[in-house]
């Protein structure tokens, strides 16, 4: 999996970083069952904060596309489909043009639900 | 990305009849020790000391029949290396001869540990007093006339011609902005290494109980270096390539950015590498999991260096892009 990442970006480092395993998860340059690199080592090589990588790992997690355990580091879900990573970043995505255009989360909601 | 331009000179192939000759040489010493045993019946003391304290009092002891019959197997073992080296024509001639040299070292090594011991009981009636004194010599000795002997008998070592390859240069496509942060890393499971530690591992119970502490010990030993092979991660970043193994990617080589003249990916053969695992060759190292595509790394001081890697072309394009920051 390739990661890159520019601080002169507006988006911050940690959502930079979030993005990008998306990606590599959607392409299924990582695959399910494998393991990350350690958010240390992850930080070392992009000479980043560690804390900065373990919220990007945290917001995967939250998303169902990470595991996180003590001591195992963080596995790509097993039952994550390339798609499911697909669609989250597609929300990310979504999410992020909404507040670009001042679309309040309760309107963006009633979007989605008009959608469907 | 870049073609495979290099041409590899295959050394000369082993001659069939040196190789058939080899493999009798590592049939020798399970002979010796199979005559012997029988011969010297009357001459040697009935248990045997196996293991010494400080050269000159014996501290363990074996049955007469168990210990010439473990020393056998060993023996007959280090010929079925012989003989597999003759038989296996497919065999690159760098890995036939490491096999033949493998097996007759440890055919002769297990004779030289016979004939310590006989050395040391010999005319005694009673183990207790046998000193083990210079004896302790024959195992080394034995282990050395073996590895010179075969490759003798099979030829001097090969001499293998390089040319080296294009560098990948810049048609790689991937362009870094001066502020941009950039890493690639991906890690393998296999489970053969698993497989052949635990064939290892049961060997080393196996010899534990029948033999001496010492040779479990190695085979312990060999054990966790082939299961640490199962997993391997390679990263390449701003500070160059790494390869990690173990499931905590214990970094094992470290190749920074300013020691890597070019890079390329090229689909290698284990065999024309010296096999699988972390081979050291002349000129040249690699870490090696499987016959397939490879990062090769052309280094500063001419040295090669190669892992095998699934998508080579991603990494390699990076350690372009990092190296044309770098230099600029």
């Amino acid at each position: 999996m390739l990661i890159r990442v520019d601080a002169s970006a507006a988006a911050p480092l940690a959502a930079q970083i979030a993005g990008q395993l998306r990606g590599a998860i959607a392409r299924g340059e990582v695959a399910e069952g494998e393991r990350l690199p350690s958010a240390r080592a992850l930080a070392q090589s992009l000479d980043v904060n560690l804390h900065t990588v373990l919220r990007a790992y945290a917001e995967l997690r939250d998303e169902d596309l990470l595991e996180l355990r003590r001591g195992r580091g963080a596995v790509v879900r097993s039952g994550t489909s390339s798609e499911l990573a697909t669609l989250a970043q597609l929300v990310h995505d979504v999410v992020a043009q909404a507040q670009r255009l001042g679309v309040s989360r309760d309107e963006l909601t009633t979007m989605i639900k008009e959608q469907a | 990305m870049s073609n495979p331009t290099s041409t590899e000179l295959h050394p000369p192939p082993v001659n069939r009849a040196r190789s058939v000759a080899a493999a009798v040489l590592s049939l020798v010493p399970a002979g010796v020790i199979a005559w012997s045993a029988q011969a010297w019946d009357d001459r040697l003391p009935d248990p045997l000391p196996t293991h010494w304290r400080a050269l000159a009092t014996p501290d363990g002891f074996g049955s007469y029949a168990g210990t010439w019959r473990t020393l056998l197997i060993v023996a007959l073992i280090g010929a079925c290396f012989g003989i597999a080296a003759a038989a296996l024509a497919w065999l690159n001639p760098l890995l036939q001869r490491s096999t033949a040299a493998l097996g007759a070292a440890l055919a002769f090594g297990a004779l030289g540990v016979w004939l310590a011991t006989a050395q040391a009981a010999w005319g005694r009636a009673d183990a207790a007093g046998a000193p083990l004194g210079w004896a302790v010599v024959l195992p080394v000795l034995g282990v050395a006339v073996g590895l010179v002997g075969a490759l003798l008998v099979v030829g001097r070592r090969p001499h293998t011609v390089h040319t080296v390859p294009v560098a990948a240069g810049s048609s790689s496509g991937l362009v870094l902005a001066p502020g941009e942060r950039a890493m690639w890393a991906h890690r393998t499971f296999m489970a053969w290494p698993l497989v052949v530690a635990g064939a290892l591992a049961a060997g080393g119970v196996v010899v534990w109980f029948t033999a001496d502490a010492v040779p479990a010990l190695v085979l312990a030993v060999a054990a966790v270096t082939a299961a640490v092979l199962a997993w391997a991660q390679v990263t390449v970043d701003a500070r160059g390539l790494r390869i990690g193994l173990g499931p905590w990617a214990w970094t094992v080589k470290n190749v920074p950015l300013a020691a890597i003249a070019s890079a390329s990916a090229q689909p290698i053969e284990a065999s024309d590498w010296g096999g699988w695992g972390y081979r050291v060759l002349p000129g040249r190292s690699a870490v090696v999991l499987r016959s397939g595509p490879a990062i090769v790394l052309e280094l500063a001081d001419g040295r090669r260096f190669a892992v095998t890697v699934d998508d080579p072309e991603t990494p390699v394009a990076l350690l372009d892009a990092l190296r044309v920051r770098a230099a600029g």
